[in-house]
């Protein structure tokens, strides 16, 4: 095992976490805010990459399908919202099995126009950087960078603004939060906008290096799963840290076991953190 | 306090259990005329159903008294099958003996699974979150069906030896039957006993019943083992059923698919939740071959459906005809329903 083996496995680990934190992102604060599991947020990622395939393909450059197709998705986030989920919001069940059908649902539109086939987005740069004396892909780095400073600007905008205090209150006691005058259903609306919106740019960037496919939402929405689990329901500073304990932990375990191995052993280090700490890594509730 | 007892548990009440009973009796003597009037395929095919109700009243058992949410009870129902599978195979000198065995082995694995994660779990704060892990557990266990190939069978799963497979479908249907009634009953048993009492307690708050001097995790303990073994013995009577089985039987769309058995048919019965999983089940036959990829696109408008117009499911309709008249004052379930999906009311600010 050589320095630039590992030093690929970590990035490589590192950009999945970038991911995986911004998929999180979303559905953490949605349920810190709303105690709604979701379910189809899986599905605002991958119509994250099939917006900017579509996009691309009206001779668009990928740049212009990197900002529009997210805020498609959130617009489309936000429309649910206000159209269905916040309709069903008082029951936790009755919001998870709505979901759920959506998710069905809009997996489903998309085999039927789209077809079944997995499509393939092009990098919209090749080449690659060297770090001392890895070739690691332009691409990648790109994610990296992009993602990170994404989140960085989450962070800051739910540490460090009046409205990230605002819905910092309405996760904490959304009836007081609401007594205090705080408008709780704008912030919902915006938390789901916001939400979806970072789930279709997670789709939108990670499209040039999966097979984009109808079901491919699916396997990211159950990691953001564990993210939240690890990091803490609710909690802006947990998430990319949950994102790197999963995200990271899966390329670095794939060092030295197998991969069942590897998702097995970071499952179980997901129900350990849990079991210790089940607030999460940064959760206070 | 028997008074008072009473109204807590109006099901218990003699005059309504009678003619409830009759009504069960009736049901459970059509099912078993079945064979009469039915091809072998449709037998098979409800003998299946049947078993997938088991997942469904397991769930009920939980979630609809206990308030515990299982997005992975098909990962208890895929340890049975499995256990079946893999221990037939490798003791196949017992012959019938290793069914049994196989059996044994499968619900235990998923009882003792249930509890080492219910007891790691429901004495944490998690609450609601718990869900995260039976959907972790699902997603777990299909990984590895999915990756063992040498043991599991990997993608293509497991045959089990030819002689487990019943030739008699009808006497293995009526078996199926027998179990899933005993199921019924002893549940329906549990559930009205002072056990049963405490979860629905659990479930309405689980903090008074704390307060009221339970040890609550214990309960919730004892409701999620139990369902889970419930759970592990429809995958048992499966695999003997089709003599097949594979990664799926373990996931997430099949856990998830026993919610919508279990909604649509109707929580808190017990029965529901078998009537759901044999109506979804046979509607998704017959249509899913005319309506190919649409089918799928009407689960999903159904689940909504589910959620905004009918919240007690079938047995909720079935009440509301029953009464023979919509009241007006309180309106029919389903209007009522949608009215309040309409003008948005629950927790709306």
């Amino acid at each position: 095992m050589d320095v630039e083996f590992v030093t690929r496995q970590l990035l490589n680990g590192l950009s999945l976490s970038v991911i995986l934190a911004l998929i999180a992102l979303g559905l953490s604060v949605i349920f810190g805010l709303m105690r709604i599991l979701n379910m189809a947020h899986g599905e605002f990622f991958i119509l994250g990459g099939y917006g900017l395939l579509w996009v691309t393909s009206l001779g668009l450059s990928f740049w212009v399908g990197l900002v529009a197709a997210p805020l498609a998705v959130g617009a489309l986030g936000f429309v649910l919202y206000q159209g269905l989920i916040r309709r069903l919001a008082a029951s936790f069940t009755a919001a998870l099995l709505a979901t759920w059908g959506l998710s069905i649902i809009i997996r489903q539109l998309v085999q039927i126009v789209a077809g079944p086939r997995p499509y393939s987005v092009d990098e919209p740069f090749s080449g690659s950087i060297s770090i001392g004396s890895l070739q690691y892909p332009a691409y990648r780095t790109f994610i990296i960078i992009a993602g990170i400073a994404i989140l960085a600007g989450t962070v800051l905008l739910y540490y460090r603004t009046s409205f990230g205090l605002q819905i910092r209150a309405a996760i904490h006691n959304r009836e007081m939060a609401a007594a205090l005058g705080i408008n709780t259903q704008r912030i919902n609306g915006v938390s789901f906008f916001v939400g979806s919106a970072l789930a279709g740019l997670a789709g939108a960037l990670l499209s040039p290096l999966i097979p984009l496919a109808p079901f491919a939402g699916l396997a990211f929405l159950v990691d953001s799963f564990f993210v939240i689990l690890v990091g803490g329901v609710g909690s802006v500073l947990g998430t990319p840290a949950g994102g790197l304990v999963i995200g990271g932990g899966e390329s670095v375990l794939q060092f030295g076991v197998s991969p069942l191995m590897a998702d097995i052993l970071i499952l179980l280090i997901a129900v350990v953190i849990v079991s210790v700490r089940p607030q999460g890594l940064f959760g206070t509730r | 306090m028997k008074a008072h007892r009473s109204s807590l548990l109006p099901l218990a009440r003699a005059s309504r259990l009678q003619p409830a009973a009759a009504l069960g009796v009736t049901a459970l003597a059509l099912l078993a005329l079945a064979p009469l009037a039915l091809s072998p395929l449709r037998i098979e095919l409800l003998a299946t159903f049947l078993t997938f109700g088991l997942v469904a009243l397991s769930l009920d058992l939980i979630w609809g008294f206990g308030g515990i949410l299982s997005m992975g009870q098909f990962a208890f129902f895929g340890m049975g099958s499995y256990g079946v599978a893999l221990v037939s195979n490798e003791l196949v000198d017992l012959g019938r003996l290793a069914l049994l065995l196989g059996a044994l082995a499968g619900i235990g694995a998923a009882v003792l699974l249930a509890v080492a994660l219910s007891y790691a779990f429901f004495s944490t704060s998690l609450g609601d979150l718990f869900v995260l892990v039976t959907i972790a557990l699902a997603i777990i266990l299909e990984r590895i069906a999915v990756n063992q190939t040498e043991l599991l069978g990997g993608i293509n799963g497991i045959l089990l030896p030819y002689w487990a497979v019943p030739t008699n479908i009808d006497g293995y249907y009526l078996v199926v039957l027998a179990v899933v009634a005993f199921v019924f009953v002893a549940t329906t048993i549990a559930v009205r006993s002072p056990f049963g009492r405490v979860l629905r307690a659990i479930k309405g708050s689980e903090q008074r019943a704390q307060f009221l001097g339970y040890d609550t995790k214990w309960y919730k303990i004892a409701a999620f083992a139990a369902a889970a073994g419930i759970a592990a013995l429809g995958g048992v009577l499966y695999s003997i059923l089709t003599g097949f089985v594979f990664p799926g039987l373990v996931g997430f769309e099949y856990s998830f698919d026993a919610l919508v058995w279990t909604v649509f048919g109707g929580m808190g019965t017990l029965y529901g939740p078998i009537l759901g999983a044999l109506a979804v089940n046979f509607a998704k036959f017959y249509a899913s071959d005319i309506l190919l990829d649409y089918w799928l696109l009407l689960i999903g408008f159904l689940f909504i459906a589910i959620v905004v117009f009918f919240p007690d499911g079938l047995v909720g309709i079935g009440r509301a005809l029953r009464r023979g008249r919509l009241p007006r004052r309180n309106g029919l379930g389903a209007m009522r329903a949608a009215r309040g999906f309409l003008t948005a009311r629950g927790r709306n600010f």
